[in-house]
């Protein structure tokens, strides 16, 4: 019984990573459209939690959002670059700026690792911003007309994008990469002395994260057709992709994933729900998020995986319950 | 094996290590004694590239390792261990002991072969029982153990030791020692700092006391608990001596 329960207890990930696919060929707008926010989000949220796992707390994932906006938009506009075109730029280009950041951060750490990175988010949009001629400016830059592309075949990209950064962050968890990311948060120091070089790792784990999110970044540029410095840069990533990843639990493989959905839901409901009183939808967003976050300190998926211990182990649970707790 | 040539470390006005000469042959069970404040662990700060000497070289096997950074030091087969515990808290001790295995590898191995490699160094520590537990809520005991059995899974042929046994009960001590023996007799060479006198007469074949970042004397254990100036440097003069100089 046990053993039948864990292996589909295994095949749920990819189960799951199927019907997203298969999502977009779904024709129900709103749907869809679900599934793209869930896609983007998902990616954010698994690259966020990747550099955190490492200790580097990220404020700045919007310089890397940004950065493949802008890069695969302005190779669109000035190129023709099409779609899987504009995608592969703007990873290497995020992958790039990933390894100049981790260059130039070198051994920070902590909040000062992270004001580095709001710092870049923020310079880059002013950038982009003080750059008419090269970014548009801020009036902005149109996908043109001869590069778009079907929604449905923007819905299949984003949910395999997903899919393949889920996978990625499944991979690397099974790894060596895992144990040089948990050994560096707890302490870069010492891991040093173990022959752990920090640096090729740092420069490793930020050209991943920063990658994937700059690959979302130029499909969701695509879906909007529309760029410009705020759209490129806001805030609103940052956040998102923080948010996801420790309301779905931290530090885990399928805490951001979870995490992700439960975001877009939870927002899409209270929009739908009381989207009708003004400013209402965001205030009951706001309290399910500080509830959430002050209850369930391991997030969502520690609470799904406690409760889980406790039906199999039934009463006996109670003890380590608290042992878990007292860590 | 490490030779240290006239090594100084200044800190400001403060000379923390001073001029500093010695040699650490194969097979060696070297001591490091001296007061609080000798210059002991910035020693082993700047063997094993934390600090960078302010002028003087360090030989590992022939070439100079000084300008080395630590990372690079240990996969030239020096592992430490650090006075104040630095374990990864929030890993089992067992993942401890693999993290060390996995990086100072020098081939790339996978996670089934450092643990497969982890395994001896728990169990000689006496970790093994406890392996599954964070290592964020072991005794100080217990921290001190993993600082071991982590370094001992590096594989070195240098061990530097910073103060082992502090914190360990009498029986622990005892364990451990016998533990170092017989890591020592497969052939690693270990330079241990030690307050424990009675550990530095057991264990060690040479030591050297440093004061003030100088050093004070070298010899055998015995010659070193009985000169006089290592004495005074622990002790100070006594009374009727300091009064008629």
């Amino acid at each position: 019984m046990r053993m039948q329960a864990s292996s589909l207890l295994r095949a749920i990930p990819a189960l799951l990573g199927l019907a997203l696919i298969a999502s977009a060929f779904v024709d129900m707008p709103q749907v869809n459209d679900w599934m793209f926010q869930i896609s983007m989000l998902i990616i954010v949220s698994v690259s966020w939690n990747l550099m955190a796992s490492a200790g580097l707390v990220s404020l700045g994932h919007a310089a890397f959002w940004g950065v493949g906006s802008y890069a695969s938009m302005i190779a669109a506009t000035r190129l023709g670059l099409p779609l899987v075109g504009g995608v592969v730029l703007a990873v290497a280009v995020g992958a790039l700026l990933g390894c100049v950041l981790a260059l130039a951060t070198g051994r920070l750490r902590g909040i000062f690792f992270a004001i580095c990175t709001l710092a870049l988010a923020e310079g880059l949009r002013v950038t982009t911003v003080m750059l008419p001629d090269q970014t548009g400016g801020a009036s902005g830059l149109y996908l043109p007309q001869a590069l778009q592309v079907p929604r449905t075949a923007l819905f299949v990209a984003g949910a395999v994008a997903a899919v393949i950064c889920a996978a990625a962050s499944v991979w690397l968890a099974r790894t060596s990469f895992s144990y040089a990311c948990r050994a560096m948060r707890n302490n870069e120091s010492a891991a040093q002395m173990l022959g752990l070089d920090p640096l090729r790792y740092r420069m490793a784990i930020l050209a991943i994260s920063a990658g994937m999110v700059a690959g979302a970044g130029a499909i969701s540029t695509w879906y909007g057709g529309y760029l410009d410095p705020d759209v490129a840069f806001s805030m609103h990533i940052t956040i998102e992709s923080q948010i996801a990843s420790i309301l779905g639990g931290m530090y885990t493989v399928a805490g951001p994933i979870v995490g992700a959905i439960a975001i877009v839901a939870l927002s899409e409901a209270t929009r739908l729900g009381l989207g009708a009183h003004e400013g209402a939808s965001q205030l009951a967003y706001g309290v399910v998020l500080v509830l959430g976050i002050l209850f369930m300190p391991r997030g969502l998926y520690g609470l799904w995986c406690d409760l889980w211990a406790g039906r199999i182990a039934g009463a006996g649970k109670a003890d380590d319950t608290a042992t878990e707790m007292a860590r | 094996m490490l030779e240290l040539r006239n090594l100084s470390k200044q800190f400001g006005g403060l000379r923390a290590i001073w001029d500093l000469s010695f040699t650490v042959r194969k097979g060696d069970f070297l001591g490091v004694i001296g007061p609080n404040g000798a210059g002991k662990t910035t020693l082993l700060n700047l063997i094993t590239g934390y600090l960078k000497p302010s002028s003087g070289s360090i030989l590992f096997e022939g070439n100079p390792v000084q300008s080395l950074p630590p990372f690079r030091i240990c996969r030239l087969g020096i592992a430490r261990t650090f006075q104040v515990v630095r374990p990864f808290g929030e890993m089992s001790v067992e993942d401890n002991v693999l993290a060390a295995a996995l990086f100072s590898a020098s081939e790339r191995i996978g996670v089934a072969e450092g643990r497969a490699r982890a395994r001896s160094p728990l169990e000689l520590t006496g970790l093994w029982p406890i392996r599954d537990q964070l290592a964020g809520t072991l005794t100080i005991a217990g921290k001190k153990k993993l600082e071991l059995a982590r370094a001992l899974a590096v594989r070195p042929r240098l061990l530097l030791l910073d103060e082992v046994m502090g914190g360990l009960s009498g029986p622990e001590v005892t364990e451990i020692v016998e533990v170092l023996e017989r890591i020592h007799a497969t052939g690693t060479t270990i330079l241990m700092i030690e307050h424990l006198v009675e550990i530095i007469l057991k264990l060690t074949s040479r030591v050297v006391v440093l004061n003030f970042g100088e050093k004070l004397f070298e010899g055998t254990p015995q010659e070193v608990v009985e000169h006089p100036a290592v004495i005074e440097s622990y002790l100070g003069r006594p009374l009727e001596a300091a009064q008629a100089s």
